[in-house]
């Protein structure tokens, strides 16, 4: 037999957000779970569904203080050239990026150049710490006139 | 030398040197990162974070596959003892008067050394945290960190927008200061009076 659990927190005039846990199990789609607030503007949380094998995620990317599983952020000016000159070809940069630490586990990286140049190399270095680690930027093309932006993606990991 | 600090329109936090400081020419973070360094290495303001940010770096030997445990795992232990009191009651003197050493500090200072940072005594984090008590005390205080690197910051406060990480680090580094660290004050004192 299908059946349906949901757990809601009470949403008042005064509270206009609520948030809600719902179970269904052995329905038409599979079993499924949905963890979700939500406001008149929608929902963000997490949902997974056996049957299709689907997970669902929504909302920005954040973190649990001291054991986030990922640190992101929007791309940043890495690296530009001085006011009317130009990034010399074979030069190269570092960047230390630093994390609030995590208590356990530790971070890998991956990480890329953001730019209308092509032939601007970046990796990480110095990964596998608990709080940050390094970007190289170098620039294996003609002379760079534009400004480079960088950006990353650090995973947690045992 | 020279150096800049700005924060880009998304809170970033970022420093731009030249000549690099330890072969970095910028450094990248966000403002909690500054709340989070200074609660667990016992950091004196936001310019020795700044400091210790620059010049840190970790040493990923010490990690331990089997736990997860890393150079950072020790200080967030003896921060949260703290927290909730456990340490108040150990004793900081043995019966020669000798100083013995405060978990909270030995634990910040072995991750200090995971982090090639200057350790610091158990003097040293106590006159710290009485100053970090003290309003308006107009002395910056310093746990020794070499703060060389941030000549050019002058009065660079990064906005800490309304960063949910950021108020949980400050409110229980606040908790951390008004319990352990005063009573640290306190026995400081009777050191001194005592001999």
């Amino acid at each position: 037999m299908p059946w349906r659990t949901r757990i809601t927190t009470s949403r008042t005039a005064s509270k206009k957000s609520s948030a809600f846990l719902t179970l269904a199990g052995d329905s038409a789609n599979g079993s499924e779970c949905w963890l979700e607030a939500q406001d008149a503007n929608g929902e963000v949380g997490v949902g997974a569904n056996i049957g299709t094998g689907y997970v669902y995620l929504g909302g920005y990317l954040g973190g649990i203080t001291n054991r986030s599983t990922f640190h992101a952020q929007a791309a940043w000016k890495a690296w530009y050239p001085n006011p009317g000159s130009k990034i010399a070809t074979g030069a190269s940069m570092q960047v230390d990026c630093t994390f609030s630490p995590t208590k356990y586990g530790r971070y890998y990286v991956v990480a890329n150049a953001d730019s209308q140049w092509a032939g601007i190399i970046a990796h990480p270095m110095n990964t596998g710490g608990q709080s940050g680690f390094t970007l190289k930027l170098y620039n294996a093309d003609q002379p760079c006139p534009v400004d480079v932006y960088a950006e990353f993606l650090a995973y947690l990991v045992k | 030398m020279s150096s800049t600090f700005e924060q880009d329109e998304n809170g970033l936090c970022i420093i731009r040197c030249d000549p690099p400081v330890n072969g970095s020419d910028s450094f990248v973070f966000r403002p909690e990162v500054i709340a989070s360094w200074k609660a667990l290495l016992g950091l004196a303001s936001t310019r020795e974070a700044v400091a210790a940010i620059m010049q840190g770096k970790e040493d990923t030997s010490r990690y331990d596959h089997a736990t997860g445990r890393g150079v950072w795992t020790g200080a967030f232990e003896a921060f949260e003892s703290a927290l909730t009191d456990s340490a108040t009651g150990v004793s900081m003197m043995s019966d020669d008067g000798e100083v013995l050493n405060d978990p909270l500090t030995a634990a910040r200072n072995r991750t200090r050394e995971g982090m090639n940072l200057p350790v610091m005594s158990n003097e040293t984090d106590a006159r710290m945290c009485a100053a970090l008590t003290a309003d308006g005390s107009g002395v910056e205080a310093s746990s020794g960190i070499d703060v060389a690197c941030t000549r050019d910051m002058t009065d660079w406060t990064p906005s800490l927008m309304t960063s949910p990480a950021k108020t949980c680090w400050t409110n229980a580094r606040n908790a951390s200061t008004n319990r352990s660290c005063q009573d640290k004050t306190n026995r400081i004192k009777e050191i001194d009076y005592g001999r």
